[in-house]
């Protein structure tokens, strides 16, 4: 609840998923002033959602059913004070100069190269524990991973996870992370970032939409709805925008804001996603322990634009993804404790639209061309091989591709008839409202973003804290 | 007093026949029905938008009164066009998934009536992932 609604802040943060944590924490060892809104739930170690039913539902935009107009695609759209950092693998890897080449091309933005992100890298880094999983305790999964690709000769490396200590020793199974980390091993940014920004001052509404804000020269104010409480307004003298790509796109487009910047809501990037299953004789128990411990590095699949991930799902997403029913479905699940897994991340290149209808609803346009479906199939054809080799007596396809790296719709760049925001995190026109997360992506680079959305976000706020200091 | 604030007597009815078709039962496996996980439906409905849960209201509501073999050949229907271009496709799909996250998720969750005295569905699909928490978290 808004206490004091003619409070000036000195920013207004709208998300508190991995970027508003990250530059909150910065501008608050400043002594900034800070408040952040969030429209998800600020759950903790002892009342995360403990099965897939309630993780699902809870943790995600329209409890985890969020289509795209085609409906080839479902997105996971994290709705959780910690957002993506709470439900996804923990994967942090830094992008390569491939992907920062085609984001220099598409944006004009010079910082885009290895060199000029490896002290922002560095500073993220600085602020999470990374671990990769040693031998001993790597699973099943994780070793036909490994030996699939020995034998087929390709290149795999080991998964860098942003964990501290997931106690393996003890028996514990990751998968149990993917609805929040009761053991606060996963480095998400309420365990990290956000919790000392809390402690430098920082307050934090949950449950709290924003619906619109209104910029004038000198401040921003915040329209927000809060349930059955209705609606509140709070006043800042700057703003950033950290409600991801869809969250940020929708926001500017219910603002009106399109008409000065007609690049909101285009060129919208998700990495489809299509879970593989290979069904052995022997059991497998891919959900124990470790189920993650690699992932490809092959200079091929790079090139041809996708990457394989050693992954893993809650039975519900499995049974849903195989895409059977009757006693067929039955006797598949009766095997799960057979089961292995691979998923292909394709390297998207069809950019995607979102959209607000007049009734408020938002419409995402993602459609796969040939090009996206040709990545998607070449990265099959190779999990099948894995499995084969490996001794797999059936090799099963998810049946509907999942969208979790949700990317662009405010894309970062010089020119504002093509891009949202300039290469100081502002938006085109707009000197008090700024963004770094996901949604400034200009294309898909084929890699997890997390990391490189809390790079990003690090040298947004020295951007930003200065711009407010000066 | 009905178990559902979001389905009425006969969405809740048409859900259950549709979970038994969906998820028969095996010789190992329990049907959806027999294990009350309907019972446990609200913890997914209370957070779908309103566009979803009408949606879903309508389909149970007719899967109420349809014979068994529509809901098949419906549920068939959405399997075999899963590449079907143009709005017939998207709304299979749609469809498809509505009601397959209907049905699998609670049943998927381990979720049970206390009147259910079977094996759950965890122990038969060998799910026993774990996680040792402190005391002060548990």
């Amino acid at each position: 609840m808004n206490k004091n609604p003619s409070h000036l802040y000195d920013v207004i943060f709208v998300g508190a998923g991995i970027s508003g944590p990250f530059i909150a924490h910065e501008l608050c060892k400043a002594g900034i002033d800070c408040l952040m809104l969030e429209a998800g739930k600020h759950y903790t170690r002892k009342t995360y959602p403990r099965n897939d039913l309630d993780g699902t539902s809870q943790l995600y935009w329209a409890g985890g059913m969020e289509l795209g107009q085609d409906c080839q695609i479902a997105f996971l759209r994290p709705k959780v004070v910690g957002g993506g950092s709470i439900v996804n693998q923990a994967l942090v890897d830094r992008f390569d100069d491939d992907a920062f080449d085609s984001w220099r091309d598409q944006s004009g933005v010079d910082f885009f190269n290895e060199s000029d992100m490896a002290p922002w890298y560095e500073k993220a880094e600085s602020e999470i524990s990374i671990q990769t999983i040693s031998e001993a305790f790597r699973n099943e999964n994780a070793n036909i991973f490994k030996q699939g690709f020995d034998k087929l000769g390709f290149t795999h490396a080991p998964l860098r996870r942003a964990q501290k200590d997931c106690k393996h020793e003890e028996g514990n199974c990751c998968i149990e992370c993917l609805n929040g980390c009761r053991i606060g091993s996963k480095q998400s940014t309420p365990e990290t970032v956000l919790k000392e920004a809390l402690t430098l001052g920082l307050t934090l509404i949950p449950e709290v939409e924003v619906v619109k804000i209104s910029p004038s020269a000198d401040q921003v104010v915040v329209e927000s709805m809060n349930g059955l409480k209705g609606k509140n307004q709070y006043r800042a003298k700057h703003l950033v925008l950290a409600a991801g790509a869809i969250g940020n796109s929708r926001l500017l487009l219910m603002s009106g804001m399109n008409k000065q910047l007609p690049a909101i809501g285009k060129n919208f990037f998700c990495h489809p996603q299509y879970m593989a299953f290979g069904i052995y004789n022997k059991e497998i128990k891919a959900h124990l322990g470790a189920f993650q411990a690699f992932k490809s590095d092959d200079a091929g699949f790079r090139k041809d634009g996708f990457k394989l991930e050693n992954v893993y799902a809650g039975p519900a997403a499995i049974a849903i993804l195989l895409g059977n029913y009757g006693q067929a479905h039955h006797r598949y699940m009766e095997k799960l404790s057979h089961f292995a897994c691979i998923e292909v991340c394709t390297r998207d290149t069809t950019p995607g639209s979102i959209r607000v209808k007049r009734n408020g609803k938002t419409i995402i346009d993602k459609t796969r061309n040939k090009e996206d479906l040709a990545r998607y199939d070449k990265g099959k054809k190779i999990i099948n091989e894995i499995f084969r080799s490996t001794g797999a007596k059936e090799v099963v396809y998810g049946s509907f591709g999942i969208g979790l790296h949700l990317m662009g719709g405010c894309a970062i760049g010089v020119n504002p008839k093509t891009s949202v925001v300039d290469p100081e995190f502002r938006l085109h026109g707009y000197k008090n409202i700024f963004a770094a997360d996901s949604s400034i992506f200009p294309n898909a680079p084929g890699i997890n973003p997390s990391l490189t959305i809390m790079a990003l976000s690090k040298k947004a706020a020295a951007d930003i804290l200065r711009s407010i200091q000066s | 007093m009905s178990i559902s604030r979001y389905f009425n007597e006969n969405q809740l009815k048409g859900l259950i026949k549709t979970g038994d078709i969906i998820l028969p039962g095996t010789n190992k496996s329990p049907s959806f029905s027999q294990t009350g996980c309907v019972l446990y439906i609200d913890r997914m409905l209370a957070y779908l938008t309103d566009d979803d849960l009408n949606g879903l209201r309508l389909v149970f509501g007719i899967f109420r009164w349809s014979p068994k073999w529509i809901i098949r050949f419906v549920l068939k229907g959405c399997k075999n066009n899963q590449n079907l271009p143009g709005f017939l496709g998207a709304g299979l799909r749609m469809l498809e998934l509505g009601i397959n996250g209907a049905v699998m998720s609670p049943y998927y969750a381990n979720l049970c009536s206390a009147d259910y005295k079977g094996p759950k569905v965890f122990d038969i699909i060998g799910w026993d992932a774990k996680m040792v928490v402190p005391d002060d978290v548990v």
